[in-house]
């Protein structure tokens, strides 16, 4: 902006371009103080959304409500998981229920929820009329509950099996609700 | 991505439905491009206007356990000994050191290729520490909630090592891409339908979800959970779901991630197709009409999968001409037609990946500076938004030198006439064709203007072609020698103007070779002449002695024993004298030159016996002067008459 000003100046008179320099040393004077205050005290001015390039966008605003309400919910979890922590250090072997993910004749998706741990047995159990197949898998932990990870599943003949998946380890153990799986 | 959506207003719903199988697309997650450091660190910044660093401690009701000011909020926050961690099938490597949060979420990012707002969002949704003002210690311990355990006893191995708030930002950025790299040892992948439960709680149930992408999978292997619709539509207000006491809440961990990155950076699905260059190797310099193969390898950047002409025959990916029916003067055979010059190599290209491009390019030619866009599309379909990609290309011709030295044997081009000399010609190939002394076109130095034939050829291969080249082959960007025998065969400027030729195929460029000779000149004019008798009458058989004085008038030294000594000698060439004497040099040349040296504008003297006859009567006698073995000095008309008594 005091470029412009300054460029056209040239071509008025000398007292005109005098004015504009005074203007334009007034404008960098203020940008400095402003740019002072704001390293000062950061919540002098509120920012604005910008936007970065066509297609992307950041919100500079301060948070909302709702969002900061998130870190008193994180600290509320945490006191609530020492809690349930404290409850089941008391208790025995823990009760899960698998959830089966998805399941077809090539292979069973399942994890156990509310645990994370290493080195538990997932099963998967086929039955029809009085047939069993079962097929197993090492379970392992993944962020925040244990996975089975994809079971691979084969030689299951035509027609309608029911599926269970199991749960073993030195903790916990338990079984999902059976389900049917046509093949 | 194709549009932008005005930011909402402060925790407004986005502005699209929710999608459980397509929470976020694959272009957006995996970007790791979208923030620098200082915006990653003025995002914090403004998150958290003010931090409450002296906020009151805090005793966990239920643990007992208290946390006690200062806090740190996580935009002052920085870790002093991040580890180095090498690269493996999941992440880069990263080199350790003290770092800032805002570095470690860029570093991170950069290594593990995921997108910075995904971590922070990630940050956010699992322990609020984005906007929180006074985190506690737990906080950052599990900043992603990867692996949270309470008691070390109990911590699963595959876990020990990823607490910490580097470790946390680094492992769950590593896990997203161990989902989609090894999806068989997870429950949720792109393109299959899959149970997605509402909550922990069994109660609440669960519906199957087609999960459309890698980066929706890879959320839900994160998190195994969806939001119930009700969910959604509290925004981020609590939801019930199932039954019990207390009733059960739907879990919301996915629908904070969506709601918070909407919130933030807007959009989180990209375009169906979209692509940027990874790498384009090509060389930016071709000989007219040289032919080179060119590899694009362009990265799926949308949210689509590419197909070429076996995967999709009637709509294959394709690289085109841009803009779009553009003839490019570089189209070359192989090209499919005018505009497209290839097919993508890869069947089947899914989002993320790269796709390989390789085609060739022929130069016109017609030298000049070439600007040549190209693009992608789908054939009979869809053009994709232009990459930028727009090589430049130098067309040259091929044939093409510069003259680096020329080397006088004789130091200078300055000649007796009559003589050779060496010279050397240095020529620098700056052209792209390889020079080549017997196969292909032989690289010869000519007479320039073409075929005009030469006066001062010496030994060459004709009276048009001085020589060819010392080296056998001479590559682009070296100097090789070119050497061959000049001859002045007399006094005079001798201009030599000298080109290179690919024989029979083309002339080089003019590089203004011109050779500079000069034939030297001999040039006398008599001073006096006088006879020892004081006149020139003189009786019969007389000895007598006559001197010639003669100024130097041409360009050379004359010397008395020099290569081409200066001599007097009857005149015309090898006329018998009535005057010879014994005391001659020989019968046609009456004397030598009596001072050591005469330099231009001097004056020489010759003295020497003569004889008059026994016959009386006039003789006429002329005599010229020769630089002995080379040439007669051009002729003054000099001549004596003596009259014999």
């Amino acid at each position: 902006m005091a470029r412009t000003t300054k460029k056209r100046a040239t071509s008025k008179s000398s007292v005109k371009r005098l004015l504009i320099v005074g203007l334009a040393l007034v404008v960098v004077a203020s940008g400095v103080s402003w740019a002072l205050s704001r390293h000062t005290n950061s919540n002098a001015t509120p920012a604005t959304p910008t936007r970065k390039k066509p297609g992307t966008y950041v919100n500079l605003n301060p948070p909302t409500a709702d969002e900061k309400k998130a870190s008193d919910d994180a600290k509320a979890a945490i006191a609530q998981r020492e809690s349930q922590n404290a409850a089941i250090s008391t208790s025995g072997k823990k009760s899960v229920s698998p959830t089966i993910v998805h399941a077809d004749g090539s292979g069973v998706s399942a994890y156990v929820g509310n645990i994370l741990e290493d080195g538990g047995t997932c099963t998967a159990t086929f039955t029809k009329d009085s047939i069993v197949k079962t097929f197993t898998s090492q379970a392992s932990a993944n962020v925040s509950y244990t996975t089975c990870g994809s079971m691979p599943v084969s030689g299951l003949t035509p027609g309608a099996w029911q599926l269970i998946v199991s749960y073993s380890s030195s903790t916990s153990a338990g079984s999902s609700q059976p389900q049917t799986v046509n093949i | 991505m194709a549009t932008f959506i005005s930011p909402p207003k402060a925790s407004a719903a986005p502005p699209v439905p929710w999608n459980a199988g397509r929470i976020i697309d694959d272009s957006v997650f995996f970007n790791r491009n979208t923030m620098s450091t200082q915006d990653i660190q003025n995002f914090l910044n403004s998150k958290v206007p003010v931090c409450d660093t002296n906020h009151a401690a805090y005793t966990s009701t239920s643990s007992g356990i208290t946390y006690s000011p200062p806090f740190t909020c996580l935009k002052d926050y920085a870790v002093s000994n991040v580890p180095s961690m090498p690269a493996d099938a999941y992440c880069g490597a990263i080199n350790g050191g003290s770092m800032s949060a805002a570095t470690i979420i860029k570093t991170v990012s950069l290594a593990c290729g995921v997108n910075p707002q995904v971590l922070i969002v990630l940050l956010q949704k699992e322990q609020g520490l984005i906007t929180d003002t006074w985190p506690i210690s737990y906080q950052y311990q599990f900043a992603t909630g990867f692996c949270v355990y309470d008691n070390p006893a109990t911590e699963p191995p595959s876990c020990q090592g990823t607490d910490g708030f580097f470790n946390q930002v680094y492992y769950g950025s590593r896990q997203f891409q161990k989902y989609v790299k090894q999806p068989q040892s997870f429950n949720y992948r792109a393109g299959l339908s899959s149970y997605i439960p509402y909550s922990t709680d069994g109660s609440c149930g669960g519906s199957n979800v087609y999960i459309e992408n890698g980066a929706t999978a890879a959320l839900y292997n994160y998190t195994p959970y969806q939001p119930t619709q009700a969910a959604v539509d509290a925004g981020f207000g609590t939801s019930f779901c199932g039954s019990g006491s207390p009733q059960p809440q739907s879990a919301y961990g996915n629908r904070n991630f969506w709601l918070y990155f909407w919130n933030w950076f807007g959009n989180t699905t990209g375009p169906d197709y979209a692509w940027s260059i990874n790498s384009f190797s090509y060389s930016s310099t071709m000989g007219v009409g040289q032919t080179q193969t060119i590899t694009l390898k362009a990265t799926n950047t949308g949210r689509l999968p590419w197909y070429n002409q076996i995967a999709a025959p009637s709509t294959p990916t394709r690289i085109g001409t841009w803009p779009a029916g553009r003839a490019s003067p570089f189209q070359a055979s192989s090209w499919l037609n005018s505009v497209r010059p290839a097919n993508m190599t890869e069947n089947y290209v899914p989002p993320g990946s790269d796709g390989t491009f390789t085609f060739q390019i022929t130069a016109p030619n017609t030298s000049g500076t070439y600007v040549e866009p190209f693009n992608l599309l789908m054939e009979n379909y869809f053009w994709l938004p232009w990459a930028g990609l727009s090589p430049t290309i130098e067309v040259v011709p091929a044939y093409h030198w510069q003259v680096t030295n020329v080397i006088y044997g004789n130091g200078t081009g300055l000649m007796d006439p009559g003589t050779t000399q060496l010279i050397t010609l240095m020529a620098l190939n700056n052209g792209t064709a390889t020079w080549s002394k017997t196969s292909g076109p032989q690289i010869r130095l000519a007479t320039w203007g073409p075929d005009r034939v030469s006066s001062v050829a010496s030994s060459w291969i004709s009276n048009t072609r001085a020589t060819t080249m010392n080296d056998l082959t001479v590559a682009p960007g070296q100097v090789t020698g070119f050497q061959f025998y000049v001859h002045v065969p007399a006094s005079g400027a001798y201009y030599e103007r000298m080109n290179l030729v690919a024989e029979g195929q083309t002339w080089f460029n003019d590089a203004g070779l011109t050779l500079y000779l000069q034939g030297k000149t001999y040039a006398w004019q008599p001073v006096w002449a006088s006879p020892s008798t004081g006149n020139w009458s003189i009786p019969r058989n007389t000895n007598f002695t006559i001197t010639i004085r003669a100024r130097n008038t041409g360009t050379v030294t004359w010397t008395k024993n020099g290569t081409y000594p200066i001599r007097l000698g009857t005149w015309s060439p090898g006329r018998g004298s009535a005057l010879e004497t014994p005391s001659w040099i020989s019968s046609i040349r009456p004397a030598g030159l009596v001072e050591d040296s005469v330099p231009p504008g001097g004056e020489g003297t010759f003295t020497f016996q003569a004889k008059t006859g026994s016959v009386p009567g006039m003789r006429y006698e002329s005599f010229n002067l020769v630089a002995e073995g080379i040439l007669w000095f051009q002729d003054p008309g000099f001549a004596m008459y003596v009259n014999v008594l």
